[in-house]
């Protein structure tokens, strides 16, 4: 056989990512609810029940349901996509072909950072329109940065759960994740109305850790040192990493 | 392939471009930002607040402020940001408004000064620009009777006889630029000595014309029985606490609800009793050799039991509600601008006040009392007068003395300190003047220059000229001393420094010798210390015919910073002519 | 042993205590057709992951093209078509395909792949809006759209009509016009007939027959037939036409090559006989009559 040139895996990745997109945008059912659910938070308790004392609220919910938003296409394109595409077989047939896992699951993650994109810069549109959010140009692009980025560790996680449990049970395994999760982070509320014992048990949620550096980038206080959510999202980007490949390049996955 | 990038590479620019398009707050490079502070907001302690200063003002004060791009960042943590102080009660003349900012004063009440200070004082507290200098609101002239307490300073002071005067005296004072009146009642009787002092009538008439027109009047009292009176007669606050006896609750009861303040100044009661409880260090490089020697100087009484009975007293008073607003009575004997505002923060926490209250008695209540405006609060609005301490006045209360950033009208203002800098140089001894060559020459320093009671409001006049022949040269002077100020002179003044009042050091010099005549009688020569608003006088006597006069500087406490010498005719009134020749310094032994 | 290239040598997979695969030795060869034959749980589809290198052989060992089945550059030879359930129902045939091509390096233009499966009116229609048929087509045209040398096919037609069937036949000897191989796993004799050189037969794990398809047919052709008689087992088996004889007592059951000579045979020399059945052998039938299991074989999930 003569000299063969492998196709690469950036160009995999991309066609993969490009099409998985397309496939969300013909799905609106599923995209424009993880879309809208966000914004309308944010709408509503942001920027037309404004109750901000002391902090600028608009700013401060474009970090927490930003933060709350790119969770969710992160959680359950892996979770329950990946779930459903073992269930189908789908998965298999992919296992099967000569595209390497990872650009299976750089083609996702893609999926996510593109829709954490969106979810982002509807909100941040937003809140410049009506919260009359201002930001240091360095602090649009650093949030942005932070929103579409940090979405990696919960795609390593949504990796996991869609490798690990069954494809109809993945949806509410992920809802049971995220909803609890975002709303013990402060997502939703902001952390200080809790109970001390609550804020630190916030302390452990992945998500409370992405929303501190959502924070920091539009310059409101923090409570963990950037290092320290920055270790804590790395870490679990690995071991969930990990943990996927395992599961991915397990028998009969 | 092709297609894959053009969607990645749309995307890319699609996102970057919209977040080009994202609103930026205004550019302000000017503005400042502090950040993760602990806030003493003229009331009370706000944990992890950040600060917004803009245009002078504080423009957000919040958890996160929005700041403009390119505001300067300023870690707070670790400090406490607290309002500027407003000392409630100063005289405040010569450097008393830059002596006072860098202890963080940033505004006086003044209780009594030379008119000449209240000209500037307006202006320059409606501006802000930035300044080394604190806002000065001002009682401007006193209000006592002929020959009573504040007619001992060498200032003129009008006074009245009858009660009918009253309305048309305060109509004076206001006219003259001040912001309140200030009436002093003071028999002396806790000085064991007798002195003239406003009568119950002219007190009760003084304080109607001021509430007439809408402004305060504040009374200076000794006694218990002083402060029933001006309670009595409707006064707005004592600018002191009495210290003959503590408080009675005849008088809280007479205050009742009324909005009604004390100025306890307890820096300068503690002085009575020789106590040096001062937290500023004689070492701290913030003191000028003025403010060092202030605080040096003693009262000639002592009362020991006299800050007993005020600190018992401020007790009571605070406890019965009544607001007490910390002034430092700066500089007389014991106290200097700005330094002593740290000892009597510390004395008010003696008499039961917690920080919270000590601090806002420093701050918001001075500026709601009297009122100042936008000051004494960190709020959004308020003027930018500010100081980052370092650490928690809560867990040691003279952090307040050690100031990381001081903001005065928003600026950064970083004062140069009095002995950095300008080291006042030595002066040499030898001739000064012999004047022999054409007119009036000096051989160093700034030189010859008139002086007459004119810049305290006197009306004394002067001429002088070279005068003499061929190797008999000497300068003549023809005063004429006319009543109109107190203590009124007519002379010349030589300015050892490069400029009029730049202070030399003196220490080398051991006395002033010349040759004099004219016509007889006793003149004095006046020493002028830098930041000293009274001279130190020595008297002379000249004769018909020429005198060799040796004085000593042995009476100058502080021969460091001498700005001036002058020779002058008064206090008697009339015209007189002397003369002056081989004016030279004389080492000290 | 000899080393195969393609296939399975000796391989052995569990899951559990259900031995799916035992030893089972399997050479793919160039240009060939090989079908592999066997009921539902014989262990085909696990013999086809240990070849895709889905699954890992507990014992023996899997190859393709001598290397090992999970590295890239035997998938890159491998064209795989296999029973699932859904495919991501908005993309169209054409993107589907457009996306597998590019996973290979030296892939056939996509027209021709689609025509190939014979889906060349549909290529613009999203992959949720096929029939069962339609979409077993797609998996074709997914499986064939890289250009393979080996193609794997999964029960291909199952759930498929007899014209769709051919049709699908038709498609499947095209892409055999370039001299490429195929595995081919059924449960039809017909398809297996139909397409393969060979034919391996499995069961339970193991490869019981393996031969041209003339060879296993001839093993599985014949009928059943049952009855009551009191003849002899040895007269059963002499009577013309009968391979096998079995049953008990006056029950038995015979198993014939020409079931009308033997019949007739049957009924003349044995006039009280009764309960006359004739049934075709189906392969069910047939493994059962070649491996003598008792009927209802454990499901075997695999």
């Amino acid at each position: 056989m003569s000299e063969i040139r492998m196709p690469s895996m950036t160009r995999i990745s991309l066609t993969d990512t490009r099409l998985e997109i397309l496939s969300l945008i013909r799905q609106p059912g599923y995209s424009l609810p993880s879309l809208l659910f966000p914004v309308m938070f944010y709408v509503f308790f942001g920027l037309v029940f404004n109750m901000g004392r002391g902090v600028h609220m608009p700013t401060y919910l474009l970090a927490s349901y930003g933060t709350f938003g790119v969770i969710a296409p992160a959680l359950f394109s892996f979770g329950v996509g990946v779930a459903v595409e073992r269930a189908q077989g789908w998965l298999r047939l992919r296992q099967a072909s000569p595209a390497p896992p990872l650009a299976y699951v750089i083609s996702k993650t893609g999926v996510s950072l593109a829709f954490a994109a969106a979810v982002a810069l509807l909100l941040m549109t937003l809140g410049a329109l009506f919260g009359d959010v201002r930001l240091e140009r360095l602090r649009w692009f650093w949030t942005f940065g932070v929103l579409v980025f940090g979405t990696i560790p919960f795609c390593a996680l949504g990796l996991w759960i869609g490798m690990n449990v069954k494809g109809n049970a993945a949806p509410a395994v992920v809802n049971l994740l995220y909803l609890p999760m975002s709303l013990l982070s402060g997502l939703w509320i902001p952390i200080q109305f809790f109970p001390e014992l609550m804020q630190k048990l916030a302390w452990a949620l992945p998500p409370f850790h992405l929303a501190q550096l959502a924070f920091g980038a539009v310059g409101m206080p923090v409570q963990a040192p950037a290092w320290v959510s920055v270790s804590y999202l790395s870490v679990m980007t690995l071991v969930f990493g990990v943990a996927s490949m395992r599961s991915f390049y397990r028998e009969d996955a | 392939m092709k297609k894959d990038l053009g969607w990645l590479g749309g995307g890319i620019l699609f996102c970057i471009a919209a977040l080009m398009l994202m609103p930026t707050p205004q550019s302000d490079p000017d503005a400042t930002v502090i950040e993760n502070v602990l806030l003493f907001d003229g009331t009370r302690f706000l944990e992890d607040r950040q600060v917004l200063i803009q245009g002078g003002l504080v423009t957000q004060v919040a958890g996160a402020v929005r700041a403009p791009a390119g505001a300067r960042r300023v870690d707070g943590s670790g400090k406490t940001l607290i309002p500027g102080l407003i000392d409630a009660h100063t005289h405040s003349w010569g450097d008393a408004l830059s002596d006072a900012l860098r202890f963080g004063v940033t505004t006086q009440i003044d209780m009594f000064t030379a008119l000449q200070y209240l000209d500037q004082a307006r202006p320059a507290r409606e501006s802000l620009e930035a300044t080394e200098r604190s806002d000065l609101f001002s009682a401007g002239t006193l209000v006592t009777a002929a020959g009573g307490h504040g007619t001992q300073f060498g200032i003129a002071i009008p006074t009245f006889e009858n009660a009918e005067e009253a309305d048309a005296f305060v109509e004076a004072r206001l006219a003259e630029g001040s912001d309140f009146i200030k009436l002093v009642i003071e028999d002396g009787s806790a000085y064991g000595r007798g002195l003239p002092t406003l009568d119950a009538a002219r007190v009760h008439a003084v304080i109607k014309a001021a509430h007439a027109r809408d402004v305060l009047a504040v009374v200076h009292v000794s006694t218990l029985a002083g402060a029933h009176l001006a309670v009595e007669a409707g006064a707005d606050g004592l600018v002191h606490i009495f210290h003959d006896k503590v408080v009675d609750d005849a008088l809280i009861k007479a205050i009742g609800d009324r909005d009604f303040f004390v100025i306890p100044t307890l820096a300068i009661i503690a002085g009575f009793g020789g106590t040096d409880a001062h937290p500023i260090s004689r070492d701290d490089e913030r003191l000028s050799p003025a403010q060092i020697a202030s605080l040096e100087r003693r009262f000639p009484m002592e009362n020991k039991g006299a800050l007993t009975r005020a600190l018992e007293s401020v007790r009571k008073l605070h406890e019965a509600g009544i607001p007490i607003l910390a002034g430092t009575d700066a500089p007389n004997p014991g106290t200097a601008y700005g330094a002593s505002m740290h000892a009597e923060l510390e004395l008010l926490t003696r008499a039961g006040l917690d920080t919270a209250e000590v601090l806002a008695a420093a701050t918001a209540l001075p500026a709601e009392h009297f009122p100042l405006g936008k000051r004494g609060r960190i709020a959004e609005g308020m003027r930018a007068d500010l100081l980052l301490i370092d650490g928690d006045p809560r867990k040691d209360l003279t952090a307040t003395a050690s100031i990381v950033e001081l903001y005065k009208n928003g600026h950064r203002i970083e004062p140069s300190n009095p002995g950095s800098g300008e080291a006042a140089t030595a002066l040499a001894a030898g001739s000064i003047s012999d004047f022999e060559q054409e007119g009036v020459e000096a051989s160093r320093g700034f030189g010859w220059q008139p002086t007459t009671d004119e810049i305290a409001g006197g009306t004394s006049t002067v001429a002088f000229e070279k005068a003499g022949e061929g190797g008999n040269g000497f300068v003549r002077i023809d005063a004429e001393v006319k009543a109109g100020f107190a203590f009124p002179w007519s002379g010349v003044i030589y300015f050892p420094g490069a400029a009029p009042m730049a202070p030399v050091d003196a220490s080398g010099i051991g006395a002033v010798r010349f040759r004099a005549r004219g016509d007889a009688g006793r003149y004095r020569l006046m020493f002028f210390i830098d930041g000293q608003m009274m001279p130190i006088t020595e008297t002379f006597d000249i004769e018909e015919t020429w005198r060799e006069i040796s004085i000593s500087l042995d009476a100058l406490s502080s021969r460091e910073r001498l700005t001036g010498m002058a020779w002058v005719a008064g206090p008697g009134v009339g015209e007189v002519r002397f003369d002056l020749d081989d004016v030279a310094l004389e080492p000290a032994r | 042993m000899s080393q195969i290239a393609t296939g399975l040598t000796n391989a052995a997979k569990s899951f559990g205590k259900v031995r799916a695969v035992d030893d089972v030795t399997l050479e793919l060869r160039p240009g060939q057709v090989l079908g592999l034959l066997g009921p539902n749980g014989a262990g085909k589809t696990t013999s086809i992951k240990l070849l895709l290198g889905l699954l890992q052989p507990d014992r023996g060992r899997a190859r393709l093209f001598g290397v090992d089945p999970r590295s890239r550059e035997a998938r890159m030879r491998i064209g795989v078509m296999m029973q699932i359930g859904e495919v991501p129902a908005v993309l169209t045939i054409d993107e589907l395909v457009e996306q597998f091509r590019g996973y290979y390096p030296n892939p056939r233009p996509a027209g021709e792949a689609i025509e190939l499966a014979g889906l060349g009116a549909l290529r613009d229609r999203r992959a949720g809006k096929l029939s069962g048929g339609e979409k077993q087509r797609l998996m074709f045209a997914l499986a064939i759209c890289g250009n393979p040398e080996l193609l794997f096919l999964d029960e291909p037609t199952v759930g498929m009509d007899v014209a769709s069937r051919r049709t699908f036949w038709e498609g499947i000897r095209a892409f055999l016009d370039g001299g490429r191989s195929i595995l081919l796993t059924t449960h039809y004799l017909e398809e297996a007939d139909a397409l393969a050189d060979r034919i391996a037969v499995i069961d339970r794990g193991r490869v019981i027959a393996d031969g041209t398809p003339e060879t296993i047919k001839s093993r599985f052709s014949g009928k059943r037939i049952r009855c009551r008689t009191s003849l002899s087992p040895t007269t059963l088996l002499g009577l013309p036409g009968v391979r096998e004889t079995g049953g008990s007592g006056a029950s038995v059951e015979l198993i014939s090559e020409t079931p009308e000579r033997t019949v007739r045979a049957l009924l003349d020399a044995d006039a009280g006989l009764s309960d006359l059945e004739v049934i075709g052998m189906g392969l069910e039938e047939a493994f059962l009559s070649m491996t003598e299991s008792p009927a209802g074989t454990e499901e075997m999930s695999a």
